[in-house]
């Protein structure tokens, strides 16, 4: 037992063990970053940025030829949804009218009526984690921009993740891809159906195998079905709501039979990120 | 003076990993398959191969720190399994006179080894729950396939350099 714990180098792999698992147990799930790490990682996304941006167009490049066969499709597909568009906007404009002099009339609080402004800013990726199982996404807003924790971050086709560690001039986001229900590192999302806002769920994990989003916890008398489109509902205070997330692929009832599960196919893409927006609620004091 | 080069080259490929390679790879095989570029580690092994295991150890730790103090979800991940990695190839299969095709055999083996290693890292501390037969077949082969390309392709570059120290210095590090 002696001679086993005198072989200096077993004895040096212990300690570097020892130590390593405190550290990662210690770091996990920090949401601040001291200063030395902060500073390195503006350094080195700024450098990634100078090379992300040109790798993009030239990839780009070649995307743009293989999609132009598709383009023609695609075109008369947005002239219909421009006219639908143009009609849904004069009505919104109605609405939105009515809906201001209603508040107004019901003496609605400077506060109350901001609670559903949010704010898009956009965003430039640059650059994304080789790490397989956690493909953290770095943009360039950060602290100096008035980004914190928690945010949500869209793309321009549904959510996308949320923002977990903020640096002074970057920002590194978790994707949906990356979200387990068995961590503390993820925030569940309280989500709804489009159209049948009485509807609740909530998503908190992403299966890779199929490539889809676990919606649990669906009443059984919940008028959820197949091809929904499934939106942020904003009861989880995170999340703001009417964010697109996906469309409802399955409906089976869930792990102990008292509620039912759903597999929702996302509407953003993952992969190949070049812009972002970040979605910034009004203060909630 | 060597050392300066090295740390240069392996925090280009670093930098490069991050921005350019997620263009590079299709986008399948960052979603069907999730195809990991470990290029910093196919460097670090080949440096404990061939020059010297302690200077792998290091470069591991450190360039390992440096992946989780910029996109990590946690500190120190990296760094040992990188470490770890770089050390035990180094200590089990240092062999200046390798021929190219049990090299390539050690870098994808010390690949292998590296993601099993982040594999079970993530497991212990719950970060993730995908079963490990889907991984090995979806995540890990596909990634070791990568780098021992990368490793073929910087073969003849790295032996060229490391002979070179070798003669002109007949090995001061051991």
């Amino acid at each position: 037992m002696f001679k086993f714990l005198g072989n200096k180098r077993l004895f040096i792999l212990m300690i570097g063990l020892i130590f390593f698992i405190a550290l990662m147990g210690l770091t996990l799930g920090r949401a601040k970053m001291i200063w030395p790490e902060k500073a390195l990682k503006d350094t080195i996304s700024w450098t990634q940025g100078l090379f992300y941006k040109p790798a993009r167009y030239i990839a780009g490049l070649f995307e743009d030829v293989r999609e132009l066969r598709t383009v023609y499709q695609e075109n008369r597909v947005l002239r219909q949804t421009l006219s639908q568009y143009a009609r849904d906007t004069a009505l919104l404009n109605q609405l939105e009218s009515e809906n201001k002099r209603l508040k107004e009339e019901l003496a609605f609080t400077e506060r109350q009526k901001e609670a559903n402004h949010y704010r898009y800013r956009i965003a430039q990726v640059v650059s994304l984690s080789p790490d397989p199982y956690n493909r953290t996404v770095t943009i360039n807003l950060g602290a100096k921009d008035g980004i914190r924790e928690n945010m949500a971050v869209v793309s321009t086709s549904g959510l996308l993740g949320r923002t977990v560690q903020v640096s002074d001039f970057y920002t590194n986001v978790q994707l949906l891809s990356d979200i387990n229900d068995a961590t503390n590192e993820s925030k569940a999302i309280a989500v709804t159906v489009q159209g049948k806002e009485d509807s609740f769920g909530i998503i908190e994990k992403f299966d890779p195998e199929t490539g889809m989003l676990v919606m649990t916890k669906i009443p059984q008398t919940d008028p959820i079905a197949e091809g929904d489109t499934v939106v942020t509902s904003g009861l989880g205070q995170v999340f703001p709501a009417g964010i697109e997330v996906g469309k409802v692929v399955s409906k089976e009832v869930g792990e102990f039979g008292i509620t039912y599960k759903a597999m929702i196919k996302p509407f953003s893409s993952f992969e190949h990120l070049k812009e972002v927006f970040v979605v910034e609620m009004p203060e909630l004091r | 003076m060597r050392r300066t080069w090295i740390t240069l080259i392996l925090l280009a490929l670093f930098i490069l990993e991050g921005s350019v390679l997620p263009w590079l790879l299709p986008a399948v095989w960052q979603s069907r398959v999730l195809v990991a570029p470990d290029f910093v580690l196919v460097v670090i092994l080949y440096l404990a191969m061939y020059i010297n295991r302690h200077l792998a150890l290091v470069y591991g730790l450190s360039f390992g720190m440096l992946h989780d103090m910029v996109y990590g979800p946690m500190l120190g991940s990296y760094s040992f399994s990188m470490g770890l990695t770089a050390y035990l190839i180094g200590l089990a299969f240092r062999r200046p006179h390798l021929q190219i095709v049990s090299s390539l055999f050690l870098a994808a083996l010390g690949d292998f080894l590296f993601q099993m290693v982040h594999y079970g890292v993530y497991r212990l501390f719950n970060l993730l729950q995908t079963p490990f037969e889907w991984v090995l077949t979806h995540a890990i082969l596909p990634s070791v396939l990568l780098n021992a390309l990368f490793a073929l392709l910087i073969y003849v570059p790295f032996r060229k350099l490391a002979d070179r120290r070798a003669v002109a210095a007949e090995d001061p590090d051991e």
